[in-house]
């Protein structure tokens, strides 16, 4: 038995402290924007710390409460998810620092920087939990307050694309609840690892096949791939810029992550079905990502298309389930979250200083001319999406 | 007592769907209660009738227990709900006073 590791808690309560500290703070925005780049800061060195110990050290356990895995809620990052959990909070981290300078209205409003630290704890810790309730808890956690912080946008359609986001990803969660009545119906058991460990052996109940495809289902929707993609442009494009990049960034590999473990860890059996399926609807979703994104006239509602089609190449890795496209799958996923990320600051930053301050592509004409080096710097970034230098 | 169950599970279900596809948002709203309470008591259905005696009270040894784990999990899964649902109160209320219409059909600034 591994002992406890106290480091992995720091990057979920860390943003969580953080949040009540900046509610008690409401009225300084300074002490409050400190307090956000303390916390976030803090979850990306214990990320990185993490990642290394496992890169040493093998997978690092917490028990919360000192109860053993079966009934206890289990915080077991292994190699994967430490990786993603650099990926989040490095983008977190991006994402305060933008909030720091950033002029929107909203950003001045004493609840963004709490919903900001929640939504970065949800994050963190859908990826480090090993039972796949808690992964819940936390997904609920970082979709409502994803969805307040884009109620409050400048944009003016956000309370309508809150709405519509807050009625599709509750299916999703409905899905995913349903997914986990079904095991616990079927194992009795909750625990990822001990899911695996009981179906690895013994025949298969004909409950598993029906939760690994409303599990897929949920994955699928928090993901946005093509039959549950339509409420991605809207939600996306009416966020805040550094909600946008976080949500566009890695909150989609949320999904990607869920799939990954669905086809490798949990259902193995059922694999090649999920796998076959994730290779059509990625192919679709490249296709129609790519085409879509060509008649917009917003860059931020083009950028949230092109991560449709993105997610349609990580799809294909995870479908193909070689070994080397699944490394593949998981690098480009870790590019995609930079480099969209980076792009869609700089789109912000660019539409903030335009005269009616929105991204559509009629109004930011000719800023290039104004801003030579952001327009090199989206230069840069446009040839790593493309992946120009390789 | 299972058979009941899954009945008034599948019946709050398809009243669920029937109200979450309505036009007005309200009715859409508690539709969508309505869906996470059956889906709750699917999870509850679960659990409840492996033990005869409350979990962690002074019992015998020998009486078979009920499961606290999934009571543990329903309640949990009810404050999420409940949190949802003021949410998604709160934006529709929000969006109503702007627009003067609960309406879905007619809330349709995010085409094109």
């Amino acid at each position: 038995m591994t002992p406890d590791n106290p480091l992995v808690l720091l990057p979920i309560f860390a943003p969580l402290s953080g949040a009540a500290l900046c509610i008690l703070m409401a009225r300084y925005l300074r002490v409050q924007h400190a307090i956000g780049l303390t916390a976030s800061s803090l979850a990306w060195v214990a990320s990185l710390a993490i990642l290394i110990q496992n890169w040493q050290g093998g997978l690092q356990v917490y028990r919360l409460g000192g109860y053993q895995p079966p009934y206890g809620i289990i915080l077991a990052p292994d190699m994967l998810s430490a990786l993603f959990e650099v990926m989040a909070t490095t983008v977190v981290l991006c994402g305060t620092i933008y909030i720091l300078g950033c002029h929107d209205k909203c950003v001045s409003l004493p609840a963004f920087m709490p919903l900001f630290l929640c939504m970065n704890a949800g994050l963190n810790g859908a990826f480090y939990t090993g039972d796949i309730f808690t992964l819940f808890v936390f997904q609920e956690l970082m979709i409502m307050s994803s969805v307040v912080l884009v109620a409050i946008s400048d944009n003016r359609l956000g309370v309508e694309a809150a709405i519509k986001y807050l009625l599709i990803s509750a299916m999703g969660s409905l899905f995913l609840l349903m997914g986990i009545a079904a095991i616990y119906a079927t194992f009795g058991t909750l625990t990822l690892a001990d899911i695996a460990r009981l179906l690895e052996g013994g025949e298969r109940p004909l409950l598993a096949q029906a939760a690994a495809v409303v599990l897929m289902c949920a994955f699928l929707l928090k993901s946005a791939v093509f039959p549950f993609h339509f409420w991605q442009p809207d939600f996306h494009t009416a966020a805040p810029t550094p909600v946008h990049a976080v949500l566009s960034s890695v909150v989609v590999k949320v999904g990607v992550y869920g799939l990954i473990r669905l086809t490798m860890l949990l259902f193995i059996a059922e694999a090649p079905l999920v796998r076959s399926l994730l290779l059509i609807l990625g192919v679709i979703g490249i296709f129609f990502g790519g085409l879509a994104a060509l008649r917009t006239y917003d860059a931020k509602r083009m950028l949230a298309y092109s991560t449709f089609g993105q997610i349609g190449f990580i799809l294909l890795g995870i479908g193909w389930g070689t070994p080397l496209a699944l490394v593949g799958a998981i690098v480009y996923a870790f590019n995609h979250a930079f480099i969209k990320s980076s792009l869609l600051m700089i789109t912000g930053a660019i539409a903030s200083r335009m005269p009616n301050k929105s991204a559509k592509l009629i109004d930011i004409g000719g800023a290039g001319n104004q801003m030579r080096n952001v327009s090199i710097l989206y230069f840069i970034g446009g040839l790593a999406l493309t992946g120009i230098p390789r | 007592m299972n058979v009941l169950f899954a009945v008034a599970t599948g019946i709050m279900f398809g009243l669920g769907v029937f109200q979450l596809l309505r036009r007005d948002m309200v009715k859409s709203a508690m539709g969508f209660y309505i869906l996470f309470t059956a889906i709750n008591l699917l999870f509850f259905a679960v659990g409840a009738f492996n033990g005869r005696v409350p979990a962690y009270v002074q019992a015998a040894e020998t009486a078979q227990v009920s499961d606290p784990l999934v009571q543990a999990l329903i309640l949990t899964a009810i404050v999420i709900s409940f949190g949802t649902y003021a949410i998604l109160l709160g934006l529709i209320s929000s969006s109503a006073r702007r627009y003067r219409t609960a309406d879905l059909d007619t809330l349709d600034h995010l085409k094109g």
